[in-house]
């Protein structure tokens, strides 16, 4: 029994991750009907970037976030406005080869300025698990959780409070008529963009100690990211979180249970599975699609 | 091209191939421009699909793989000649990709782009954890040469048949079998399929058919491919078969030139053979190239054959508009 209660926190804690890679697909696409293949390579980037800060820099954790959260979404604008926007977005195998260009981009910029090894990362507050109730959980895991939750509620006040998330929502929806409103369709889609690859370089960050950064982690990770949002249904958010925490659980439990080394496989073919069978996702809504 | 012209066009292929590896250049150069042979074959598969059909594949490597493994097993476990193992890996990858094929009619655009790779991704995983058909992670060792009764088929000096003549042959061979399906029916049916699926559909074409032949076809190509690549290194490994070949496979394509067969061996060759001019830089050569086709995507959709032909159409016209003839 504490087995399985030790898997699940560990699911959990990993499916946190997943919740903020996949949201980073999730606003990219409902902005721009885009998958960004390169979303993996931006995240893995974001962790060796912040290590640099941490490391060679010598800056407090609290701002290497800040730093690199910008810095991260920066990087998306520019390659959505210089490269993804101007190559056609609306063409699907055209956005496709771009964005696979720009994961083999980022992917290699990690190999040749930084390294080919995967990077030892200082976990936020020690190594040292706590034992809750005969549960060993590490502080990174705690700390993973409070941020993800921390994030997911900024990002909940902002998409129904703040002016500028109903106007996202609105040049996600119907980008003609947001325009006639006043509303910039290009400004939002920056933000849309920004903001994902921004919250994918926190989950760069954060998973790091656990998992170790590097250019070898990139597909793995914005695989499982893709997967998370597409279990849940990628055009509605809480679907993208629930669908996250359930992939992390599910990876867990093959991982306990099964081997370590067909954990990806199941994934993968969950992924396949849901798609054939569901491709709204889980908790995702039906679109008709025009003709 | 005329049924004449057609026939002497592929004769004199065959024979430059033939006499190619004899013309004085080095060995090296010789067992480079095997592997573009090898990699042209993946790239001509994936350009039916890609170009041809319209549709995406993210996992061809896993294809590659499967030829390679297959052929590769077959000769060391079943002691069977390499002649007549290569065609069942052909053909298991064709049946693989064939099922994935009728996966793929669930599926568009973004969805199959993740599914062939995640597909891909299987393949890997496979060819990794089951050590008692794959080798494992340590991979295949020592695979022996094709045997032509006492001659042994590789790239040493001696040898009048080279596997850079396998490569090739088997290049020419499935270019032309390809050439003339696409000159029948199917070439159109596979154009309208990537123009506009839903016309093509309502004018009662059988979309499904064509897209599911040309996934098995370009697997065939790249199992094959595999075959030839295992007794070309004499070693496989699953980190050769992983998303990074897939993706070296698709650069090929798009920059080399989507649609053309051309730009198969043009894009082929460029990946194989760039990496010598840039030994300093080997580091950089990834980078390099995904540069390349994200401005092959923007500014040179027709990518790099197509834009040797608009040259050379330039210049033929500046000539004989030169010459006086009328334009």
């Amino acid at each position: 029994m504490t087995d399985l209660f030790q898997f699940l926190v560990s699911g959990l804690t990993i499916g946190s991750i997943y919740a903020l890679v996949g949201l980073g697909y999730y606003l990219v696409y409902i902005s721009t009907r885009v998958i960004n293949f390169s979303h993996g390579a931006l995240v893995q980037l974001g962790g060796v970037a912040a290590l640099s800060m941490l490391v060679s820099w010598r800056l407090p954790y609290p701002s290497v976030f800040l730093v690199t959260f910008f810095v991260m979404a920066a990087v998306g604008i520019l390659f959505d406005r210089f490269l993804v926007g101007p190559a056609g977005r609306g063409d699907v195998l055209t956005s496709i080869l771009m964005t696979v260009g720009g994961f083999i981009f980022f992917e290699q910029a990690i190999y040749v300025f930084w390294t080919k090894d995967e990077l030892l990362f200082p976990a936020i507050s020690g190594e040292r698990p706590f034992d809750i109730f005969g549960i060993m959980v590490v502080p990174q895991a705690l700390w993973i959780l409070g941020i993800t939750f921390l994030a997911l509620a900024v990002l909940w006040l902002f998409f129904s409070k703040s002016v500028y998330g109903s106007a996202m929502m609105a040049a996600a929806e119907k980008p003609e008529a947001a325009l006639l409103m006043g509303i910039s369709v290009r400004t939002m889609t920056s933000l849309a963009w920004g903001l994902a690859t921004g919250l994918g370089a926190v989950a760069g960050i954060l998973i790091a100690p656990i998992t170790f950064a590097g250019g070898s982690l990139c597909a793995e990770i914005g695989i499982k990211g893709f997967v998370a949002a597409v279990l849940g249904g990628i055009t509605y958010a809480p679907g993208v979180v629930a669908g996250s925490l359930l992939l992390g659980v599910i990876e867990a439990l093959t991982t306990g249970y099964i081997s370590s080394g067909w954990k990806d496989a199941i994934s993968f073919t969950l992924l396949i599975l849901i798609l054939a069978v569901r491709p709204q996702g889980l908790m995702g809504r039906t679109q008709k699609e025009k003709v | 091209m005329d049924g004449t012209k057609r026939t002497v066009f592929w004769l004199g292929v065959t024979i430059a191939v033939a006499i190619a590896p004899f013309m004085g250049i080095s060995g090296y150069t010789v067992q480079i421009l095997t592997l573009a042979g090898i990699y042209a074959t993946v790239a001509l598969g994936l350009n039916l699909v890609l170009g041809n059909a319209g549709q995406i594949s993210l996992g061809q490597a896993g294809f590659f793989g499967i030829g390679a493994y297959v052929t590769a097993q077959l000769i060391i476990k079943a002691d069977l000649s390499f002649f007549l193992v290569l065609p069942l890996g052909g053909l298991l990858a064709g049946l693989v990709g064939m099922g994935l094929g009728y996966l793929a009619l669930r599926f568009h655009g973004h969805y199959l782009a993740m599914v062939t790779l995640c597909f891909g991704l299987i393949m890997q995983i496979f060819f990794q954890q089951v050590p008692a058909l794959t080798g494992g992670a340590a991979g295949i060792t020592d695979i022996p040469g094709p045997q032509v009764f006492d001659l042994i088929v590789d790239n040493s000096p001696g040898t009048w048949l080279k596997t850079f003549h396998l490569a090739w042959f088997l290049f020419i061979a499935m270019a032309w079998l390809l050439s003339n399906l696409l000159s029948l029916q199917t070439g159109r049916a596979l154009a309208a399929l990537r123009d506009d699926p839903i016309a093509a559909q309502s004018s009662g074409l059988n979309v499904s058919k064509y897209k599911v032949q040309a996934f098995a076809i370009s697997a065939v190509l790249a199992g094959l491919a595999g075959g030839v690549y295992s007794v070309h290194t004499h070693y496989i490994g699953p980190e050769i078969f992983g998303v990074g070949a897939s993706l070296e496979f698709l650069i090929m394509v798009v920059v080399g030139g989507l649609g053309r067969p051309m730009g198969a061996v043009a894009g082929a060759l460029l990946l194989a053979v760039a990496p010598e001019f840039m030994r300093a830089y080997e580091d950089y050569r990834l980078l390099f190239f995904s540069v390349v086709l994200m401005a092959v995507v923007v500014i040179a959709p027709e990518g790099l054959w197509g834009l040797i032909t608009r040259i050379y159409s330039y210049v033929t016209r500046r000539g004989s508009e030169e010459r006086g003839s009328p334009a």
